[in-house]
């Protein structure tokens, strides 16, 4: 008699941990939104572009996966595999700032265009040939018109 | 006299060019994986893949930078860089190879065989894979997939989670290349 309800309350235990499981997965978060994150570090392209390839291993690693504040020159807006990319000009630096945007970002994003300023807070995920963000938003309305 | 002169001129000019258009690159390329199981359907991309080829030969590099694919929720790719690939020691895969037949003539559509070295997680392996490359204007598109199998590259699941996660991965990929303009 002991050992059937004994039974029950481990079963009944063992379905509330796998809903209380499914409904966290389910409601789990899929990227923070960096809007209210305080990035780690606000700098120019160029500022950040000399840190990262003049001093390639030591300082870049440093910023991966941190939260960094850019502001630079549109060199082009891409529109690829649904997602939309800023390149930030590199000025006399051939390389440049590659800023995934985050979904969301295509309205304010489309109000803009090459050669303009614009201030983006992203997630910095490492260099290939450029700096790459992810995540990116937009966070200062645009300067010139 | 000054015919030579010109002549020089514009064969220094146009070697210059066709070395210059030899060079193409793809800053954004893009490749997409997938991994089907009964348990669990995990997919990424990876929007941000530098690729180059030589026009004139068919070389061909890719370069990926794993921190850089997204999954469907931040916990996969927190497993996926620190458990399954370890991202800081391996931040980056790259594929070093040839298009094999490959004609700097062509136009069109064609399907090619490319064979290289694949490097991920440390490890390399010799592929060979099927693409299709397509010439339009100044531009080449290179676009296919492939199946890569996890233990080849030396890639430890826990037995926990390995149900989750196929033993073969299938990934597509898609390059558009123009002119490198340094």
């Amino acid at each position: 008699m002991f050992k059937a309800t004994q039974n029950k309350i481990i079963f009944v235990l063992a379905m509330a941990v796998g809903l209380f499981a499914i409904i966290w997965w389910i409601n789990m978060p899929a990227y923070t939104n960096l809007e209210n994150v305080i990035p780690d570090a606000k700098m120019s392209t160029q500022e950040f572009l000399s840190e990262v390839y003049l001093n390639e291993s030591s300082v870049s690693e440093e910023f991966i996966e941190k939260t960094i504040e850019i502001n630079g020159v549109i060199d082009e807006i891409t529109f690829k595999n649904n997602t939309y990319t800023l390149l930030l000009s590199g000025g006399e630096n051939s390389k440049h700032i590659l800023c995934e945007m985050r979904k969301g970002q295509e309205t304010v994003l489309n109000t803009y265009k090459k050669n303009d300023s614009i201030t983006i807070k992203g997630v910095y995920k490492g260099s290939l040939l450029d700096a790459i963000f992810l995540h990116c938003i937009i966070i200062e309305t645009r300067i010139n018109e | 006299m000054n015919k030579k002169v010109l002549l020089i001129i514009l064969l220094a000019a146009y070697s210059g060019l066709s070395q210059e258009a030899s060079e193409m690159i793809d800053r954004q390329g893009s490749i997409n994986f997938f991994s089907y199981t009964s348990v669990e359907n995990i997919k990424a991309k990876n929007n941000q893949v530098f690729s180059n080829i030589n026009a004139v030969t068919g070389e061909i590099a890719v370069s990926i930078l794993m921190r850089a694919f997204v999954f469907e929720k931040a916990l996969m790719e927190e497993h996926f860089n620190e458990s399954y690939i370890e991202s800081d020691l391996y931040p980056r895969a790259k594929f070093e190879g040839e298009i094999l037949d490959f004609n700097p003539s062509m136009t069109g559509r064609e399907t090619k065989k490319i064979r290289g070295v694949f490097t991920l997680h440390g490890r390399e392996k010799e592929i060979e894979f099927k693409a299709a490359v397509e010439k339009k204007k100044n531009k080449y598109i290179v676009s296919g997939d492939l199946e890569l199998t996890v233990k080849d590259y030396d890639i430890k699941i826990p037995p926990i989670l390995s149900p989750n996660i196929a033993e073969t991965i299938t990934a597509d990929f898609n390059f558009e290349y123009v002119p490198y303009e340094n």
